[in-house]
């Protein structure tokens, strides 16, 4: 049976290693002098204008929300792929193709929807 | 021994990481502490010797949903961080006490009263292992009418958000 | 981990030696990409400590552990020292579950035990290496927020969005893979890209000698979508916006200095040698060296040999996509964030979908076409 204690242990020694290199050069370097323009966030030397937290735009949540979609119907698309050639061999391959192949055809049709529709671009 | 030791891990990791879901003033914050929810629970179910739900529990959950959530909280107004979350007021706060505490009362009387009932749910040594193949030619035969009608259903989810960010007036009309 | 004690240990040992192993390149990767780049652009490049500048990867290495310790005041804490822990952690691994050699063999107290060439080895592997690395994102997303700059946090926002736009024509790319092999497990994939390059064509068997029987042959368009959605996943030019330094100074670790800085490189050389391997693994036959495979088997007397021998090989693959990223970089121009998009959604999404219907229509009218023939 599979375990996933090697992960663990893994990113446990990652994380060790990481946090290491962080302290390390925390003690290393030198103190801190306080100067006012270094303690502000950095813009290109210039002083600050505007919040540093900006609203962002919506063309990102839908984005975010298409790739949702399309990726649930891409790992549907996984268990399909690894059992083709055992359906082929029994002699169901015509079936199998067309079963996933209206999937896909409803998938394109998506896609070419949201390009047609103008909600991928980006200005 | 090692299965004992990493579900109370992942549990644990899991338990923490959604207190401090809520907890967390900052709404930015409480959807990255989801993402370790998410993490948690995807150990728990490679721990139920389901390593390819657990993977798909991330890639989906904490992969794409989280992002979305990140992206819909940072879509409002972040400037004022540590929002007063819950009014206050003697009686809403009993009351939020009074619902908190019935809900948590009953979660622990069904773990507590009908824990012998899941005896069944026990793994059973001799039962075939999770196979991604089986899942699959369960999916593509039994239920491939459902699996078609999901198609239909995720072709309908992003035209809706599409038709909902364009309405008129909106906050976000073009 | 394994039953015995001897057997824990040679797994974690090899856990610890794979990671160093991915650390230890990142130097010598910086120190070609910078002689790499001055070539290219008919510079000098670091030459003066040491020969060929070969030790200004030390002197980097001293100059960051004496950087200093800044910490900017609106930045998160936690977050801030934290992303660049978490940036090690997606690249080591997926790393970490990519066979780098053939399976090995040792002998402890009269038991023979066998070993992978890997830190861990999951049925389910490609899934795993997609899922971790799709975690990557967050990293970024924490320096991002974590940093309390809106340079840093654009970055990172346009970073997890082109992750996942083309995460999409990295998944579907592979499903053609998939469908040929009927594995999701790197060491039968490799398995299955061994000897001369043989199909079912019509229900006759078809050998070409002089080819191996490695999955660019089966694969030529998914590894061509592959190759270019494993450019943007490692935010490397032609596709590096989230660090465009001409709009965003330095994207996500803008306010990162020194060792936390190289932290971030670390992760980002972490990824491009994961996608190598990948790239090795799935197109490439992995740790196979065609027509020799088979000989130097013969002629080494242990299998522990034979699998320090492979691994060179698989390492030699890995080196040469990790020159080919590098010179990409320097040669191909940034590209602007809606190209960078419309390339994503609708050039190589439609695309991965042909390979996929393409490849589905191959495999069923051949009946039998690929590795397992």
């Amino acid at each position: 049976m599979e375990t996933i204690a090697p992960v663990l242990v893994l990113t446990l020694i990652v994380a060790t290693f990481g946090s290491l290199l962080v302290y390390v050069s925390s003690i290393l370097g030198p103190k801190q002098h306080y100067t006012k323009t270094k303690y502000m966030p950095y813009e290109c030397g210039l002083p600050g204008t505007e919040a540093d937290k900006t609203n962002v735009s919506v063309r990102y949540y839908l984005t975010a929300i298409l790739f949702i979609v399309f990726d649930v119907e891409i790992l549907f698309m996984y268990p399909w792929a690894l059992t083709y050639k055992e359906f082929i061999a029994a002699g169901h391959g015509a079936y199998i193709f067309w079963v996933m192949f209206v999937f896909i055809a409803l998938f394109l049709f998506g896609l070419v929807w949201e390009i047609k529709s103008k909600a991928l671009e980006w200005d | 021994m090692t299965q004992a030791l990493t579900f109370y891990i992942f549990s644990g990791i899991s338990i923490v990481s959604a207190l401090m879901v809520f907890s967390s003033s900052n709404p930015v914050k409480s959807v990255l502490w989801l993402v370790s929810v998410m993490v948690g629970v995807s150990g728990l179910f490679f721990n139920l010797s389901a390593p390819f739900v657990a993977m798909v529990q991330i890639l989906v959950y904490a992969g794409a949903v989280v992002i979305l959530f990140l992206f819909v909280v940072m879509i409002f107004d972040m400037k004022t961080e540590g929002k007063q979350v819950f009014s206050y007021g003697t009686f809403s706060s009993g009351l939020k006490v009074l619902f908190a505490g019935g809900f948590f009362g009953f979660v622990v009387f069904q773990i507590f009263f009908q824990i012998d009932r899941f005896g069944y749910l026990v793994p059973d040594k001799s039962a075939p292992q999770f196979e991604v193949r089986n899942l699959s030619k369960i999916i593509f035969t039994d239920y491939v009418f459902l699996f078609e009608v999901l198609g239909l259903l995720l072709l309908v989810i992003p035209i809706g958000t599409v038709a909902l960010s364009r309405i008129r007036g909106g906050t976000h009309a073009e | 981990m394994g039953a015995s004690a001897f057997e824990i240990t040679v797994n974690l040992i090899k856990m610890i030696v794979i990671f160093l192993l991915m650390v230890q390149l990142v130097p010598i990767l910086v120190w070609v990409e910078r002689r790499g780049s001055a070539f290219i652009q008919n510079r000098f490049g670091p030459n003066r400590v040491g020969p060929l500048g070969l030790t200004q990867l030390l002197a980097d290495a001293v100059k960051f552990l004496f950087k200093e310790e800044f910490r900017p005041p609106k930045s998160v804490a936690f977050m801030y020292y934290a992303a660049p822990v978490v940036a090690l952690i997606p690249g080591a691994l997926a790393f970490g579950s990519i066979p780098l050699s053939a399976p090995f063999s040792l002998e402890f107290g009269g038991e023979e035990f066998d070993f992978v060439f890997q830190s861990f080895q999951f049925g389910a592997g490609i899934v795993f290496v997609l899922a971790v690395s799709s975690l990557g994102a967050y990293a970024l997303l924490f320096a991002g927020w974590g940093s309390g700059n809106k340079y840093s946090l654009m970055g990172a926002l346009r970073a997890s969005a082109q992750m996942i736009s083309y995460e999409l024509a990295l998944g579907l790319s592979l499903v053609g893979i998939l469908m040929i092999y009927g594995t999701f497990s790197f060491a039968e994939m490799v398995e299955a890209q061994q000897g001369p390059l043989r199909f079912v064509l019509f229900g006759k068997q078809i050998v070409v000698d002089f080819l191996p029987n490695w999955g660019i042959f089966y694969q030529p368009l998914g590894f061509i979508l592959f190759f270019v959605a494993t450019f943007a996943e490692t935010n490397r030019a032609p596709f590096d916006l989230p660090e465009a330094e001409a709009e965003l100074v330095a994207g996500y670790h803008t306010e990162y200095g020194g060792l936390k800085m190289l932290m971030f490189y670390i992760g980002e050389y972490g990824h491009m040698m994961v996608a190598s391997g990948l790239l090795a693994t799935f197109y490439f036959g992995g740790w196979d060296l065609p027509f020799g495979s088979a000989w130097i088997k013969d002629s080494v007397s242990s299998s522990f040999m034979y699998s320090m021998i492979m691994h060179l090989v698989f390492m030699g693959k890995v080196l040469l996509f990790l020159w080919i990223f590098i010179w990409v970089r320097w040669t191909l121009p940034r590209f602007r964030y809606d190209q960078l998009m419309d390339l994503g959604w609708k050039t190589m999404l439609p695309w991965a979908l042909f390979n996929t219907i393409l490849t589905a229509v191959v495999v069923v009218a051949f009946n039998s076409f690929g590795g397992a023939a």
